[in-house]
């Protein structure tokens, strides 16, 4: 019988199935993990495994709910190029990727060059992209603020800096 | 009688650290990270949580009392700031304050703005008040039963906390919450593990024997989840009126008092569940508030009612998220999660032996949370305006500041980059999981209960030498198995209803003739 689609059920299809499979990857890490005193019951492996089969029973309850729902159908459309295309063009999905970009260059480029440098050039690229103010006061305020947070934690407050 | 001289003795503690704390410098941290809190907290989409986030870092330096006094402060700030921008535009500053938009925003079109602002201050005042109160009288008890807890009890109140967390923090589909309450528990698997120091899940990696490090994975599952969730929709708003006058006349608060101990009692039940939250308590307030109250029918058109109702609430889910904080190490609330992870740093371990180890620890923070309710109510009356004035600069502005500090703060704990590239990880599985519906609150707490499940579990197995039976006749354990057997059956009969119900609201929605 084909079910009638209901808003949300492709992704709980799509997670279930990655629930299930992590599930029963980390019963087989777990199998793989020693044995102590001849005891499986005390062994570091025991909990994971436990826990492995936990995530294939609440995946399974959750693809068959999602399927229930439609999810199937709804699931194969998500994955379609027609959709993964329009999901990319998406402006929203776009800003979401290009503000994480940022983060994981600025957060790359930490193990690089210094925090203050690195901390002016994310929020410089970053008050541009969202287009926070004008130009040069982008540039002030990125410096302003980069300074700021080095000076407090590092100066004031004595933390560690990356 | 034991239980008296208990609460005595424990009174008398808090009226010394309370005198103890009267110091320059530990009054200049209350009332500096009140006023940190409260700001962070009046800006839509940074949550109380976040706050602790971005300022936990600065508590490193400082010695525990000045740390506590600092964190307890922002917690409290944070939580109240909320409500500012729930009234004057309709946003709520925190998911907290969410309810109180239903009356606070409708009073501000009616220009009483202010007026609100300082009912919503006072009420969330009163709110930390009361459930300070029961935090001290409540938690020498709690104490009394935890010390009788075996291994058993304690794996089983683990498994309770993450099923109740996934319950009520999923809303209608609890199947979500538990997945990823689950998720939280095999994530603390990783790393030697307590028993054998067997390194299990590290894939290699010699920075994960010591497990997945508790601050970066929070910072990133709340902060840069958050920030990109945040920055990706595109919200206009605009101040509605003016502020006007901020302290309501006290004749004002009379016929208010039934509803503020109602809501300051709802408020601590759902903080001492564990990882419920304070948007759970104000939401659930408000709606018990409309229906038992004479005036119900006035709640959503700008009643003072409704806004006590949630901002009581909210705030008396602090005290209330303390109690299972300090005598099991459950946190009550995302928030309470990271004041946890705080303190561990600084080597105060809370539990069932804390009042042994560290017997000083539970009136220091009634104490701080005392002093950071008067901090609160001073700067929330006396800034309101300006923190309005706040309201007015763009997101975009103040949000990209927020990254510099997590990523100090993810560094500051293990002086690692590896904890930042950690934070980014639970960074973008968090934002996944929000934008699949996923709630975050039972990650966090699978994270810090998982290593005591894991370990309570093998540890009464093996003390009951592989036998269950021994196992099922204990009596606390009974009663949370059937309190987890509970959860169970109304949680997947409630998730049967709901999607039922959203299947035939979507077929009625598609039947419905097309008006062009």
């Amino acid at each position: 019988m084909a079910h009638r689609a209901t808003k949300g059920s492709g992704a709980d299809y799509i997670s279930a199935l990655c629930f299930m499979t992590f599930g029963a990857a980390l019963a087989i890490a777990a199998l793989k993990m020693r044995v102590f005193n001849d005891s499986l019951l005390i062994s570091p492996g025991l909990f994971p495994l436990i826990l492995g089969g936990v995530f294939v029973l609440l995946g399974f309850f959750l693809l068959r709910s999602a399927s229930k729902r439609g999810g199937r159908g709804q699931a194969s459309r998500i994955v379609g190029t027609e959709n993964l295309r329009a999901f990319a063009a998406s402006p929203k999905v776009r800003k979401g990727m290009t503000l994480l970009l940022f983060i994981v260059l600025y957060v790359m480029a930490l193990g690089h060059i210094p925090f203050l440098w690195a901390s002016i050039a994310y929020l410089i690229v970053t008050f541009t992209y969202l287009k926070a103010m004008k130009l040069h006061w982008n540039v002030a305020l990125a410096v302003a603020a980069a300074w700021a947070i080095a000076f407090a934690f590092s100066d004031l407050f004595r933390i560690p800096m990356p | 009688m034991d239980i008296l001289h208990l609460l005595a003795d424990e009174t008398i503690q808090v009226g010394y650290a309370l005198l103890g704390a009267l110091t320059p410098k530990i009054l200049a941290l209350i009332f500096g990270g009140c006023l940190l809190g409260l700001v962070v907290g009046a800006i839509p989409g940074l949550t109380a949580t976040m706050a602790l986030a971005l300022l936990i870092n600065l508590s490193y330096g400082m010695e525990l009392d000045g740390a506590v006094a600092f964190l307890l402060a922002v917690y409290v700030g944070a939580v109240s700031g909320g409500l500012n921008a729930a009234i004057m535009i309709n946003i709520p500053g925190t998911p907290s304050a969410a309810a109180t938009c239903l009356d606070g925003f409708p009073l501000a079109k009616q220009g009483k703005g202010g007026l609100a602002i300082g009912t919503g201050i006072i009420a969330s005042f009163v709110g930390t008040m009361f459930s300070i109160l029961v935090m001290i009288f409540l938690s020498p008890l709690v104490y009394m039963i935890a010390l009788k807890f075996g291994h058993w009890e304690m794996f089983l109140l683990a498994l309770f906390g993450i099923m109740i967390c996934g319950s009520l923090s999923a809303g209608k589909d609890p199947l979500k919450g538990w997945i990823v309450g689950f998720l939280g528990f095999a994530t603390a698997m990783v790393g030697m593990e307590q028993i054998f120091a067997y390194p299990r899940l590290t894939f290699g990696f010699l920075q994960l024997k010591g497990g997945i490090p508790l601050i970066p994975a929070l910072i990133g599952v709340f902060g840069i989840s958050e920030f990109l969730a945040v920055l990706q929709e595109e919200v206009a708003y605009k101040i509605e009126g003016r502020v006007g006058k901020v302290i309501p006349p006290l004749r004002e608060f009379i016929p208010l008092i039934p509803s503020a101990i109602r809501s300051g009692i709802i408020g601590v039940i759902i903080g001492a569940i564990p990882g419920a939250g304070e948007d759970i308590g104000s939401w659930l307030s408000y709606d018990i508030g409309k229906r038992r109250s004479k005036k119900g029918h006035l709640f959503g058109t700008g009643s003072y009612e409704g806004v006590v109702c949630s901002e009581v609430a909210n705030n008396a889910v602090i005290g209330g998220a303390m109690i299972p904080l300090l005598t099991l190490a459950v946190p009550g609330s995302p928030p309470s999660a990271m004041f946890l992870a705080a303190v561990w740093l600084h080597g105060v371990r809370p539990g069932p032996m804390l009042n042994f180890e560290n017997p000083g620890f539970l009136p220091l923070v009634a104490a701080m949370l005392i002093l950071g309710s008067v901090a609160m109510l001073f700067w929330g009356l006396s800034l309101a305006k300006p923190m309005v004035a706040i309201l007015k600069i763009k997101r975009e502005i103040l949000l990209p500041i927020v990254i510099p500090l997590t990523v100090i703060g993810a560094y500051a704990g293990g002086v690692r980059i590896f904890d930042v590239y950690l934070m980014l990880g639970f960074g973008v599985l968090g934002y996944i999981l929000r934008q699949m519906d996923y709630p975050l609150a039972p990650l966090v707490l699978g994270i810090i209960l998982g290593p005591l499940a894991d370990t309570s579990f093998r540890r009464a197995l093996q003390q009951s030498r592989g036998a269950i039976l021994p196992l099922l006749e204990r009596p606390i354990g009974i009663i949370l198995m059937l309190c987890v057997a509970w959860l169970i059956w109304t949680g997947i009969r409630g998730t049967q209803r709901y999607y039922a119900e959203q299947a035939a609201r979507e077929a009625a929605e598609d039947d419905l003739p097309d008006p062009q």
